[in-house]
């Protein structure tokens, strides 16, 4: 099982920060949560990123990048990633609850 | 409280620059659950020195769908009462993981300052400099003086540094709900902004239950807002289809509240092609209308729907209410607007009018247990499911206290 995101869909609400904080503490915070929202506010630009074990989804408006472990990216989702590399990555668990609690179909499971 | 709320809440005085931490006990919410009716026992409690009261709901900060909001109470220049805004966005659900679920705000700073609320701590920042600043830059300044992008901000711009009744409390770059003139109590404090950053947690008592529900009732909510995001959701604003048309040519993209899964909120591209999706070198590419009966104000007031993003924008940097201002810019094209909204955030006068919850947004049956709850009553304007039955039942599994429906009116 894994993760897919369709950026296209993401209305930036943070629901699956909420839902995959609360799958790995039981408790409501934004801090644990392998998938992060990132925002350039003033541009509304806005996407995703998923930490995964080798690399990290970049869900951003204009399409989706993956970027390796290590590896430099030079758009802004990639400067707003720093926070997410401290985090657990995303262990794939099943019925994924940043994929139930996302409103839109952003994320998606796909085997 | 041990769960859905922080442990404390805070007592600011901005004259004596102390803050203190107060236990936010059981018996209080058990009695005043949250959100606007907690907020109004706290404003009796230090009505002596004036207060703004922030305020979070029970279901601020969780997976309730909706649970966005904040709310402002205080004293409304506008209506002589005390009055209730909503703050939508993410501030509110920042400001209670920041570790205060509520905040009292008293008396009045020597000099301009403003709060920054995070880590379960308070301080209070010299805004000595920031004054004078419009809300873009102060937002800009903080954030950048702080080091957080995510942080919050309710600020106020020149409008409440002016202490007039259009002022508003902004919500990051772009207007919010209030539409009592909160933002001339700021400027009257000496406040130029409060900024939250939360990495806080909250505790649930049936945890599992209380998620089990949640699902089931984002279930419902997406049932009742099928397909429905941006412009095309907001008839309850009342916008003509060919001011519709003229916005649509500068649409972008939709927005929404912290876990708010109904995107009302949208952004309008007017200095750069709208169906760019990359971050490009143009700094200020338009403007979030994140209000639409602000929105639905100017339009009626004969502002042309091709201008009215240059001039929430203008209004927004000035810290000025659209929606009071808008009858001062009928018929005025957008030159002649945009000069005009200089003036009025020099010297304007909001029409009175009485309420006790913004007029943000549309009235309904839900708005006063929304308010209670921490539910944007945007949403709850919307979806029948979000009612005071559904909230006490909620609260009674995530608290593991007793509540029932007539917990949820003032």
């Amino acid at each position: 099982m894994a993760i897919k995101v369709d950026p296209e869909k993401c209305i930036n609400c943070g629901a699956c920060e909420l839902g995959c904080s609360f799958y790995r503490d039981e408790v409501f915070t934004t801090m644990s949560a392998s998938v992060m929202m990132y925002r350039e506010e003033k541009k509304n630009y806005f996407g995703i990123m998923l930490k995964r074990e080798d690399d990290m989804i970049l869900g951003r408006p204009e399409g989706v990048e993956i970027q390796k472990e290590g590896e430099e990216s030079d758009s802004d989702a990639g400067a707003s990633a720093k926070p997410i590399l401290l985090r657990e990555p995303c262990d794939n668990c099943k019925n994924a609850m940043c994929v139930r609690f996302c409103p839109t179909g952003s994320l998606i499971e796909v085997d | 409280m041990d769960y859905l709320y922080t442990e404390y809440y805070l007592v600011v005085d901005l004259a004596t620059g102390e803050a203190e931490e107060v236990e936010l006990e059981e018996e209080f919410v058990q009695e005043n659950v949250g959100g606007a009716k907690l907020n109004m026992a706290l404003y009796e409690e230090h009505k002596d020195g004036e207060p703004i009261v922030l305020g979070t709901g029970p279901f601020t900060s969780t997976l309730v769908p909706g649970g966005c909001l904040g709310v402002i109470t205080a004293k409304s220049p506008v209506t002589g009462d005390v009055a209730h805004a909503p703050i939508t966005w993410n501030a509110g659900a920042e400001l209670k993981l920041s570790g205060y679920s509520f905040v009292v705000i008293k008396n009045k700073a020597d000099n301009p300052t403003y709060l920054w609320l995070h880590d379960e701590i308070a301080d209070f920042v010299d805004a000595s400099a920031l004054w004078g600043k419009d809300v873009w830059e102060t937002v800009d300044v903080i954030r950048d003086e702080q080091g957080e992008d995510r942080i919050q901000l309710l600020s106020i711009g020149k409008a409440g540094e002016n202490k007039l009744s259009t002022a508003q409390v902004m919500n990051n770059y772009w207007g919010d709900g209030d539409r009592f003139g909160f933002g001339a109590l700021f400027g009257e404090k000496n406040l130029k902004a409060v900024a939250v950053r939360g990495m806080g947690e909250l505790d649930i008592d049936d945890a599992e239950a209380f998620i089990e529900k949640t699902e089931e009732l984002l279930g419902k909510v997406k049932s009742a807002l099928p397909g429905q995001s941006g412009l095309d959701a907001i008839d309850f604003a009342d916008i003509p289809d060919d001011a519709k048309a003229a916005l649509k040519s500068q649409l972008h993209r939709v927005e929404a509240d912290f876990n708010n899964p109904f995107a009302y909120k949208f952004f309008l591209k007017y200095r750069e092609d709208p169906s760019v999706m990359k971050s490009t070198d143009v700094e200020e590419p338009g403007v979030l209308i994140s209000d639409p009966m602000g929105l639905a104000a100017l339009l009626k007031a004969g502002v042309p729907a091709d201008a009215v993003g240059e001039v929430f924008e203008k209004a927004f940097k000035l810290g000025l209410n659209p929606a009071a201002v808008a009858s001062k810019l009928s018929g005025k094209d957008k030159d002649a607007a945009l000069a005009e909204l200089d003036s009025l955030a020099e010297s304007s006068e909001a029409e009175k009018f009485e309420a006790t919850f913004s007029p943000f947004a549309p009235s309904s049956d839900r708005m006063e247990a929304a308010y209670i709850a921490g539910i944007c009553p945007v949403l709850a304007s919307k979806v029948e499911a979000l009612n005071a039955e559904m909230f006490a039942e909620l609260m009674s599994i995530g608290t593991g206290m007793d509540f029932d429906a007539d917990a949820f009116k003032m």
